[in-house]
């Protein structure tokens, strides 16, 4: 196992923060508040969290970040979530005065930068999808599912239409969020049944249509990695009942230059910057959903929005937006990292990076394909989905192959999804890599085969064993729920 | 320099071989032809690194901050001194880096970072538990707002307060268009500028009933009589713009609300333009099913020892889809790690500290404008904010000129609204309220 | 895997024992307890509450997965397993035994002759994957 990159280092235990020595709070004393303030009832006990000094509290932090695998530590394939190189000048820029200090409510004039950096990114989305125009208003990609669900319901409510256009089709490949945001916009999910194959054909879609449809959710690429080869066509199946067509552009980083979904019939779409545009992930957010749409909704896009207006820029809302699903415009930090990635590579470097994406998951592809199941021969684009009914017959699952990899030092790959594939390992190693680091992954993923095939399945139902924890016991966790740190329960 | 190896890097060869195709062109062929296209994104690229920074920097310096310019503006985002300790810990690569933490032997810093943010949440509140984290303030209320019509499945009312800050209740507005049969209805302020009751409907069952805690106009509303006033059934919802607030006022926990949500941006992150900040969210234990968003749950690993996990995931859209409580599949990582950082850096005594000033600040301002012949529009209590009735039309636009902003006009948000909302945060030095008295003088 | 044989089944793996007092004790069967995993939470309907044949009358959830609950019979809520609710696990060590969900009171003798014998349910339990 020592050629693999996994290894321990000098990890050191660290407790809770509020178990390090630091003064008990004294409270409120209510001589400091202001006399008119003290007329309403005041906090009365101290905080039950101490003082901490500062050394120690960085000190802990500093500490724990080392339990954690970013990309920054290496390899990081996880299916449909693009975990590609974060560059650090994007941060320094994000950071800069003029954009960390500038208050949503600032006068235009004095956010004319900001407007600007807004607008461009804007228009740079528009030139790399075709789309006619987006709102960078959505935090993440499940908000602007649920954004670009609401322009749906008010294009149908200008129309008279929305008391009958309750229906969105949903193919079982799709991610979870698109179900549920369609129920939080009030629409009626219908997931389509299993289909033939890895892609969607348009006679599949046939029985659930009629003018009841607001729109079908689609991932191109889908989540299996595979182009929806049939979307033009089904785009003007759902055109012909004046639907919609919605498409969860999570996979985006597999078509940069290569292919636009504005040229494909696509309505409405959202981005997840966070994966394509190398936004951080930050262990689980903030992320950046904008959505474009085509021409049918611009005008129901939220306001107020940054514009061009003369030489400036200026907010503007159209005459029938819907209402903002966020109080401020954005996550504007994000735009400015985002727009940072795309200046910096340029259309030429934005087509590049998908191609060798493309690449390096059809590299893994080639060199896993004898020791693992591949349950759709389609041809891969970003990402490739695998199965463990080989390794199943010796006992280890999609989790312990997982964990085999934890041990082996690298991230494991998304695993149980999608859930159209039994014990499924979807792969994607984004343009991040070199083929000497796919190239360790690919034998720590064979090491791990013959480790199942050769009667070590129980060693790896213990992995990982080399990580600064075991396996946790979640279903004590779920059981007896404890989601907060109490004094007398350490 | 490249961000990545390209497609045509010293070691592509030897992939495409593997592969067994001559190009990488060969790799799309799956992309119907009528679809490929050959033409490039017409995107010019800043290859420099310096020339990027340069590019960027020079949008950057067209804005006029907080810190180059006077700021008595709240609103939802108050700049409060950065803490740099946070700072660094964001910068982390090991944090800012990772992903969600689904794989919990090597995410142990994230979820415990996450795990400290809960407590703090749900100390600060006076309630029982907190979740890891929402957009921001203004949806971290709307999903409160449908957990409460959740828990009170019978409930056909939901009634705002017109005190919220007019942006949050078109969020939640926006978030309730998509239930059925449901009855929303804003109620009135009085003159002291908190909520009138008098105009909730009796009903049969139960309502679900939001107000600010202070209100978006900076007034404080009187909690515990609105608990008194509404049946027990009544699911009561606190949003609080700065929570600083809570350092000095009674928790909302203590006063008898269900759930408590606050904007938690002021906690250490910059305002940035409006984005991002976090939602901060927290209710009873009895509710905790119900709960919209990420929840991380101490437990213990294979050998015993204590770590932490994502728990009750059941609750969310990767496994109920359409049943989950929420389409939420973020919280604000990176940023409740500041925040977090920022309250443990501060610790409760500094956070009071902060929330002192904030008020002293705000009732300096008041005292200048007050002296100015303008006015207080509402004689409610307030913490570091509130509404002023200028005496003069132009007094917003001649301060602009002189560099000062003296907070939000209404008029953009309740056309014909000539009232201004002002705010106060502890970063306001002497100078800053001389000049404003100076210019007010004028 | 153990099927009991004096009791009914459904295709969605609940049992039912009929007692002579003219109600049914109700539960899961251990095939479907393993394709769950480790029980975490049970939702299930109070004493007083109708359930009908072929509709949901609760949830069962392991880490991550929710399984719902179809009733093999209509009738009323006579009791249900508060030990199990505080105790989920029980599910886990004896779906047969400890981890009966509810008791209900029998409306309609006629729907007993739909469910799967122990025989029936072993059979279509093989058609399965």
């Amino acid at each position: 196992m020592s050629d693999f990159p996994g290894t321990t280092g000098l990890i050191l235990e660290e407790p809770i923060l509020f178990d390090l020595p630091g003064d008990p709070d004294a409270g409120l004393d209510p001589a400091d508040v202001p006399e008119d303030l003290a007329e309403v009832p005041l906090r009365q006990a101290p905080l039950g969290l101490p003082n901490v000094a500062e050394y120690r509290v960085v000190r802990h932090y500093t500490r724990i970040s080392q339990y954690n695998y970013g990309i920054e530590s290496g390899l990081f394939p996880l299916g449909s979530c693009t975990m590609k190189h974060n560059p650090r000048v994007n941060e320094l820029l994000a950071a800069l005065d003029g954009f960390a200090w500038l208050h949503p409510e600032a006068p235009e004039q004095w956010s004319q930068g900001a407007l600007q950096v807004a607008v461009e990114l804007n228009e740079a989305l528009q030139a790399i999808t075709g789309m006619q125009d987006f709102t960078l208003l959505p935090a993440a990609g499940a908000h602007g599912e649920f954004t670009g669900l609401c322009l749906i319901s008010a294009y149908y409510e200008a129309r008279g239409e929305l008391d009958r256009r309750r229906k969105i089709l949903i193919p079982e490949t799709a991610h979870g969020t698109n179900p549920a945001s369609a129920a939080l916009a009030g629409f009626e999910v219908v997931n389509l049944p299993p289909q033939r194959g890895a892609v969607l054909q348009p006679d599949e879609i046939l029985p659930y249509l009629d003018d009841s449809v607001a729109c079908l959710m689609l991932t191109n690429p889908n989540t299996l990695g595979v182009f929806e080869s049939h979307i033009e066509a089904i785009a003007e199946r759902l055109h012909e009942l004046d639907a919609f067509l919605y498409c969860d552009g999570a996979n985006l980083n597999a078509i940069m230059g290569k292919a636009r979904p504005g040229d494909f019939g696509v309505d409405v779409i959202h981005l997840n910057l966070h994966k394509t545009m190398s936004t951080p992930h930050g262990g689980g957010g903030p992320g950046c959903g904008p959505v474009g749409v085509s021409e049918r909704l611009v005008d129901f896009l939220p306001g107020p929005r940054p514009v061009r207006q003369g030489d400036g820029f200026s907010w503007a809302t159209p005459a029938q937006a819907i209402e903002p699903v966020k109080q401020f415009y954005g996550h504007f930090g994000m735009f400015v990292r985002a727009l940072a990635y795309i200046r910096r590579l340029g259309g030429e470097g934005l087509r590049r990076a998908s191609e060798r994406a493309v690449l390096n998951a059809n590299y893994l592809r080639a060199r896993l394909a004898d020791t693992f199941e591949l349950p759709f021969d389609d041809p891969s684009l970003h990402e490739v989905v695998f199965s463990d009914k080989r390794q199943k017959m010796h006992g280890v699952s999609a989790l312990d192959i997982a964990k085999g990899l934890i041990d082996r030092g690298f991230h494991p790959p998304t695993i149980y999804f999608p859930l159209v594939v039994s014990g499924a390992l979807m792969i994607e190693p984004t343009e991040s890599e070199d083929q000497a680091t796919l190239d360790q992954f690919v034998a720590a993923m064979i090491d791990i085969a013959e480790q199942a095939a050769s009667g070590g399945a129980d060693a790896l139902h213990d992995a990982p064993t080399r990580s600064f924890r075991g396996r946790l016991d979640e279903a004590t966790a779920a059981r007896k729920p404890i989601l907060r740190w109490t004094p007398a329960d350490e | 320099m490249s961000y990545f190896p390209g497609p045509d890097a010293p070691d592509a060869r030897a992939m495409l071989d593997t592969i067994g195709v001559e190009d990488v062109d060969a790799l799309f062929t799956s992309i119907p032809e009528s679809l490929r296209r050959q033409a490039a994104i017409d995107l010019p690229g800043i290859p420099d690194e310096a020339d990027l920074v340069a590019y960027m920097r020079e949008r950057a310096e067209r804005n006029r901050t907080v810190l180059d310019a006077i700021s008595f503006v709240g609103g939802g985002a108050y700049a409060y001194p950065p803490v740099a300790a946070a700072l660094y810990a964001m910068s982390r690569g090991e944090f800012l880096t990772a992903y969600t933490p689904y794989q919990p032997e090597i995410a142990q810093g994230t979820l415990m970072a996450i795990f400290e943010f809960q407590t703090w949440v749900a100390e600060l509140t006076g309630l029982d538990v907190a979740n890891s984290s929402m957009y921001d303030g203004a949806t971290a209320l709307a999903e409160a707002i449908l957990m409460g019509l959740r828990v009170r499945r019978k409930a056909r009312t939901v009634a705002i307060s017109a005190g919220l800050h007019p942006a949050v209740r078109a969020v939640v507005r926006r978030y309730l268009a998509g239930q059925q049969d449901l009855q929303l209805i804003e109620l009135p302020l009085d003159a002291s500028g908190r909520t009138d009751l008098d105009a909730l409907p009796a009903s049969d069952t139960p309502r679900i009933v939001a107000l600010g805690y202070p209100n978006g106009y900076g007034v404080i509303e009187d909690i515990s009589a609105v608990r008194t006033a509404l049946d027990e059934q009544d699911f009561l919802v606190t949003h609080t713009p700065d929570p600083h607030a809570w350092l000095l006022l009674a928790s909302p926990g203590s006063l008898g609300v269900d759930a408590a949500v606050a904007d938690g941006q002021p906690f250490g992150v910059p305002v940035s333009f409006g984005g991002p900040s976090l939602g901060m969210f927290a209710t009873r234990q009895a509710y905790v099913r119900q709960m919209p968003g990420r929840l991380c749950g101490r437990t213990t690993d294979a050998q015993g020892r204590t770590g932490y996990v994502l728990t009750l995931s059941t609750r969310e859209q990767h496994i109920r889809r359409e049943k989950a409580t929420s389409n939420i599949c973020t919280n604000q990582g990176v940023i409740a790690l500041v925040a977090t950082v920022t309250m443990n850096v501060l610790g409760p005594a500094g956070l009071r500290e902060r929330a002192l000033a904030a008020a002293r600040n705000a009732r300096r301002l008041e005292r200048i404008l007050v002296d100015a012949g303008h006015t207080r529009r509402f004689d409610g209590t307030f913490f570091n904010e509130f509404v002023i009735d200028p005496s003069r039309p132009d007094l917003w636009s001649s301060l602009i000129n002189a560099g000062i902003q003296l907070g939000v006009p209404l008029s953009k948000y309740l056309p014909g609204d000539d009232g201004l909302l002002v705010a106060a945060t502890s970063w306001l030095d002497d100078s800053a309220f001389d000049r404003l008295s100076q210019e007010c003088a004028r | 895997m153990e099927i009991p044989k004096q009791l009914r089944y459904t295709k969605e793996h609940e049992w039912a024992r009929i007692d002579e007092d003219g109600t049914a004790l109700i539960g899961v069967t251990e095939y479907a307890v393993e394709e769950l995993g480790d029980v975490v939470f049970l939702e299930l309907p109070e004493v007083g509450d109708e359930v009908s044949q072929g509709a949901t009358f609760g949830t069962v959830e392991s880490v991550k997965a929710v399984a719902e609950l179809y009733a093999p019979l209509t009738g009323e809520v006579t009791e249900r397993n508060e030990d199990l609710l505080e105790a989920p696990e029980t599910l886990n060590e004896g779906p047969y035994e400890e981890g009966w969900l509810i008791r209900i009171s029998i409306d309609n003798a006629d729907e007993v002759d739909e469910l799967m014998s122990a025989d029936e349910y072993q059979a279509y339990l093989e058609t399965l994957d």
